[in-house]
């Protein structure tokens, strides 16, 4: 059996994420959004292999576990940690008894980097069959009750003027809502 | 005499200390003001300098928090008036994501982005260096009126996130000022490095349709004397630097030394 591809992994930083802090703060005290719960902030890598090389979830595994243990090519372990295929719910979904609403964003700039460089050096330097990399930013986003996507994109998301949204410039990306059920175990 | 510019400090700003020396010698009395300052003080003022930096470390996104704080709502309202506001790098930054530049329809609505630095394609990092630009259109803003359209300017670039992103690529149209990357002679060559940071049409500043708000990416305040320019440039400026000191005994004005002439000038009803 071979493993669906691209192979995801998410990372996150270990410590305090200040990035994700800031935007919280920012959300609810300086654009008014009450109802924000948690946010948080994830790199997202998305990895295709060579169709040639080996492609059993084990060996798919160990592939990745080199690249990310022998290199800082996608993360630095010593500050980030990071979870493969699928993420863990978020605690905020668990606890309590008030109604909340996860979201998923993507975050994808208009002009996508060039990754080729860092698939030469995996290939090259780790002798690791990468044929593709594409890595983005994900905000998880965890608000009390349920609230239209709308609501979601407008308010918290897209910045179009310094009053409303904040998680992305349009001008520059754009972003896409994944769905829960296919990103998280 | 009471101060009449107010150089925003920031948390995370670092740049606001040379700013205020070279507007304020250049005839201007100035403060740092505080991001958190009463907004009936801010409001006092005649003209506003969003100093580089790094201000919120850059969280998010450059300048997206800074540009929403409380102290942006009197700038947006003072500029809406008229009164001069300059963004210098993380300023430019914060006036792209507060929609006071280009702010084509002067709805202050996000016509712009400032993202990472690339070179042919690949992103390319943090980039400290001294480059040209040339001025265009440079009588439609109040900073920019002393220059000539045809003056070879060298200043320093000093971030990580100045290239210029516009919807479709394409500059906002109308007669606005704005300041593009060149090489010595004056030529823009939208290749690295006359272009440092793969910026959208080689721009490094714009200004807003009114002409009162520039925002500019390169660090004025840093060659606003003689003595900051560095003897390795090009172009005649190393034998003027030698020649400037010399006369004038150590203090000369540098090649934006009119920026701050021009704004104090504008203040003090010169025209």
């Amino acid at each position: 059996m071979t493993i669906e591809q691209p192979v995801r992994i998410f990372s996150y930083l270990k410590n305090t994420d200040l990035h994700a802090v800031s935007a919280r703060e920012t959300l609810i005290s300086l654009l008014g959004v009450k109802n924000l719960a948690v946010i948080r902030r994830l790199g997202l890598f998305e990895v295709t292999f060579d169709k040639t090389g080996k492609g059993t979830p084990e060996e798919t595994d160990a592939m990745i576990n080199k690249i990310l243990t022998r290199s800082y090519y996608l993360i630095n372990p010593n500050k980030e940690g990071y979870e493969l295929h699928t993420l863990s719910r978020p605690a905020a979904l668990q606890q309590g008894t008030e109604p909340t609403s996860l979201y998923l964003i993507k975050v994808i700039p208009k002009e996508p980097a060039n990754e080729t460089d860092t698939v030469t050096k995996i290939r090259r330097h780790l002798d690791v069959p990468v044929q593709e990399l594409h890595s983005s930013l994900l905000w998880e986003i965890t608000v009390k009750g349920n609230p239209d996507k709308n609501e979601i994109t407008t308010h918290l998301i897209e910045a179009t003027t310094r009053q409303a949204g904040i998680l992305i410039n349009p001008v520059s990306h754009t972003f896409q809502y994944l769905n829960p059920d296919d990103y998280y175990h | 005499m009471t101060a009449k510019v107010a150089v925003i400090q920031f948390p995370g700003s670092n740049c606001e200390y040379e700013t205020l020396r070279a507007v304020t010698y250049y005839g201007l009395p100035a403060d740092i003001v505080r991001w958190n300052t009463p907004l009936s003080e801010v409001s006092r003022y005649e003209a506003f300098i969003l100093p580089g930096g790094f201000s919120y470390q850059d969280r998010i996104r450059s300048g997206a928090i800074a540009s929403r704080l409380p102290v942006m709502d009197e700038v947006v309202k003072q500029a809406d008036k008229g009164k001069p506001v300059l963004g210098i790098c993380n300023g430019c930054q914060i006036l792209a994501e507060a929609g006071l530049i280009p702010d084509k329809d002067q709805a202050h609505h996000i016509e712009a982005a400032l993202t990472a630095n690339r070179k042919e394609q690949v992103q390319m990092g943090f980039i400290c260096d001294w480059v040209y630009v040339r001025i265009n259109r440079p009588e439609q803003n109040v900073f920019t009126r002393y220059f000539s359209d045809e003056d070879v300017i060298p200043i320093p670039v000093n971030h990580g996130e100045g290239r210029f992103v516009f919807p479709g690529d394409k500059l906002p149209s109308g007669d606005m000022t704005t300041i593009t990357y060149c090489d010595t002679n004056g030529k823009v060559i939208n290749r690295f490095p006359v272009n440092p940071n793969g910026s959208s049409h080689n721009l490094a500043g714009i200004s807003n349709r009114k002409g009162n708000v520039l925002a500019i990416m390169p660090h004025p305040e840093r060659a606003s004397f003689m003595k900051q320019v560095p003897y390795s440039l090009q172009n005649g400026w190393a034998d003027k630097k030698r020649r400037a000191l010399k006369e004038e005994n150590g203090v000369a004005e540098g090649p934006w030394a009119k920026l701050f002439a021009s704004l104090r000038d504008h203040l003090q009803g010169k025209k």
